[in-house]
Parts: C-alpha cells; structure tokens; sequence
C-alpha cells in the first residue's frame, strides 16, 4: 500500500469481516491492534493479560461484525469499546490481584514495557489528544483515568478518591465532555 | 439523589457502572436520544485517548487472532449483542463463556515467533511432504493442510515442550519435541529453498547409530516451514538433515547439512 492510496476504511473493513472475508479482518487488526493493545496493556498491566485481551476482542469483532452499525459509530471507536470491555472483565475477574491497582496508583506501571513492546511512531493527532487530556483538571483526569485505564467501577472512583458516589460520576462525565470539546475538530 | 440517570453516561462509557446500574442505564438509553447522542461522543473521545498510546502487539499474536477468529466462528453470526441497545450498550454476556474459543495463547507464548512462522507457513505451504518410514521406498502425500498447523501448535505448546536450535544453511531453526506426546516438530522462517527440486529430508538418529526418516521437506516461497516429524521421541538421540532428491530418500545419500543432538 502506498501512501498515496490510505486503503479501505475501517468501516468498510468491518462490513466486509461481516461477511466473513478473512483478509479485511487481517487488515482490519493491523489498523486498530495497535490502539487496542495499547489500551489492554494500560488497563491489565500485564503483557500476558492484554494480549489475551487483544485475542478476546477481536474474537468479539469477528463474530459481531454483522452488527456494527456504522451510522452509530466509527469502527475505531466499537473495537475500542469491545477492547476495553474485554479488558475491565479480565482485571474485574482478576480482582484479586490488588496490585495491579497499587501498582497503577503508585504511577509504576504508567508505561507498559517498551522493551518487548514497539511503540508506534507517535503522530501529530496523538500529541493533540494528549494535549486534550492535560488540559482537563486534575481531578477530572484523576477520576477518568481510574475508572478508564484503571478498570474501576464508579463506586470504587468514590472509595478511592474519597468523594461522594454522586461526585464521581459528574466528574468522569464531565472529563469526557471537556475532551470532547477539545477535540470537536478531530472526532 | 442529587444525580439523575443521565450522569451515568460517563461511567457507562467507561465501563464503570455495575450490573443492575448497566441494565437501568441500558433501558433508559432507549429513550433518551440525548444520553445516545452523548454515549456515540463519548465513545469516539475514548477512541481518540486510546488511540493516542498504541503499542504494537508481538507479530506473531497477528496470526494467533485470525486463526482463534475464524476457526471458530462464523463472522457476524454470534449471539444478540449491545447494539441491539441504541448507543451500543450492554457488556460481553458471560465473560467466562467468550464468543470463541481462544488458542491457549498463554502456552503457546512459549514457542514464541515460532509459533508464528508456523501459522504462516501452516497456512500458505505450498510444498509436498514425503514421508518414509523404517526405510520403505517413499510415498508422496498431501502437502501439509492448514489443519496441521494444530498439530504443529499441540507439540509446541505442550507442558514438556522443549526447543533445541539447529542451523540448517545459516538459518536458525527449532526442533521442539514433547516427551510426554511422543511428538517432535521443526519450526523455521527464512529457510533457503533448496536447488533444483532437492528437498531437506530430516533424520532421526538412534542411540544405536540407525537413521530413521522423520520426513522429507521443502519450505513455502516465504521460506517458512512447520511441520509434525514422523516417528516417536523415544530412543531419539540427534536429528540431522540432508540435502536429498525430490521425494526424498530411504537412507541418506545427500550432504549432512545441520545435526542436533535431542
């Protein structure tokens, strides 16, 4: 593929994966794993863990293609909820394992391992939308970050950060609502 | 309550809300074209943050994703799913009861990029094997079919499981044997095409100094190669590999080109 030619979009892909056509699925991995993997990796902090995760999701892609409804939402963003989905199951059934979040309050697990994990090449969007989150309040990141990379359910947020139930939720909404309006012009 | 259901919307895109709030939220996703609205928002805003971490997952997890996907189940067809919610909404049903089953992809970590190349090759090998036996004249049979690569993955991901390097030409390849199967196989990416129709014929050695065929083999275009050898692992004490005519040989008549004790 060149650059000239950007080569199908994923939605496209999604609907040709609903046919069971094996080679857009294969593409359609090679677009999004990246992002999925990447996000595995922040909510399970373990490698082992996100790359079952990966294989989970994009089982759940594969079988559900045929109801993605691209009027609804951009292929991108139902793989990532799948992904995440699969993620916060996995660490919810893993509950046990308190150190994962310790780990992650304690900001040591901030980067998953570059060393076995090529990071992709970050490009000018990204930096946007890193902008976008570092103009949020540090309490709506707080709050967003628990309860989407951490893999906590509000009322955890709550416990954890010492505010009431009520506060919590507003908080996480309110952090998406601002990064929202930070990046109305990319989405 | 200071907040309605409206402010779950949030907690509902990030995957925080419990069951019973899911299902209240679920249910009042279908009237509200507000809280749609802000969910399909919501949700391309966390595309947008995750997509700004990617990470790219180990190459060979690639062929591990398509293979569990599509050996298992038929695309689209799988149960009734959240976007029978307007906004896309409830979660994976039992998670312990995924939508298809996975490869033990944890096990079969170990054999590595490996394991990829014999996806790889499992899937597009195009040559034929020949398979001879306590040194009966050799017998064509079918190139190696896809489902192979399960035999190939079961060797390798078995508890035992135990690789040995061999050079075979300057390219580095693995034999992985399982004991407990009695069950050994050669992995390799990269692997040179033999001249004019040779093929690599692998033998296995006993303690005795006999030399049985475990197989004689060509790689795919790719130079990949995986394949289950013939014969047990009992009594096996080195594997070597010569250079043979196509279809191999009864008894080694070609140049010893790679000898790896098991």
């Amino acid at each position: 593929m060149t650059a000239a030619d950007p080569g199908p979009t994923p939605s496209a892909l999604v609907a040709r994966v609903a046919g069971g056509d094996e080679d857009a699925f294969r593409e359609l991995y090679r677009l999004c794993a990246p992002s999925a993997y990447g996000l595995a990796l922040r909510v399970t902090r373990d490698e082992h863990l996100a790359q079952d995760v990966l294989q989970e999701a994009f089982s759940d892609v594969w079988a559900q293609a045929g109801r993605f409804d691209p009027a609804r939402s951009s292929a991108r963003a139902w793989v990532t909820m799948l992904a995440h989905r699969r993620a916060v199951d996995r660490v919810r059934r893993e509950q046990a394992d308190r150190d994962r979040t310790e780990r992650w309050a304690s900001g040591s697990g901030e980067r998953p391992h570059d060393s076995v994990a090529e990071v992709v090449q970050l490009r000018a969007e990204h930096r946007r939308v890193r902008q976008a989150m570092d103009s949020l309040t540090r309490l709506q990141r707080e709050a967003l970050d628990l309860a989407f990379h951490g893999g906590l359910t509000h009322t955890e947020v709550a416990a954890r950060l010492d505010i009431p139930l009520g506060t919590a939720k507003t908080r996480i909404r309110d952090a998406l609502r601002a990064l929202r309006t930070e990046l109305e012009e990319e989405l | 309550m200071s907040t309605d259901i409206h402010e779950l919307v949030g907690a509902f895109a990030t995957d925080a809300l419990d069951d019973a709030e899911r299902a209240a939220f679920g249910a009042h996703l279908a009237d509200c074209a507000d809280c749609r609205a802000e969910l399909a928002a919501y949700r391309e805003v966390l595309a947008a943050v995750a997509g700004a971490h990617p990470v790219l997952p180990p190459a060979e997890l690639e062929d591990a994703v398509v293979a569990a996907a599509s050996a298992t189940t038929t695309a689209g067809m799988d149960r009734p799913d959240e976007q029978a919610v307007p906004g896309g909404g409830t979660r994976p049903h039992d998670p312990s009861a995924p939508a298809a089953e996975v490869l033990p992809l944890r096990r079969a970590r170990r054999a590595g990029t490996w394991l990829g190349a014999a996806a790889a090759a499992a899937a597009i090998f195009a040559g034929g094997i020949l398979v001879g036996r306590q040194g009966a004249p050799v017998a064509p049979v079918a190139p190696v079919a896809a489902g192979d690569l399960a035999s190939v993955v079961a060797v390798a991901s078995a508890e035992d499981a135990h690789f040995v390097g061999v050079d075979i030409l300057g390219t580095e390849t693995r034999v992985v044997t399982s004991d407990e199967m009695g069950k050994s196989a050669l992995l390799a990416s990269d692997l040179p095409m033999p001249a004019k129709g040779m093929c690599y014929q692998v033998w296995q050695v006993t303690e005795a100094g006999e030399m049985v065929s475990a197989g004689a083999f060509t790689p795919d275009g790719d130079g990949h190669l995986a394949v289950v050898l013939e014969g047990g692992t009992a009594g096996v004490a080195k594997y070597m590999v010569t250079l043979e005519p196509p279809g191999g040989s009864a008894h080694p008549t070609g140049e010893m080109i790679a000898e790896v004790a098991t």
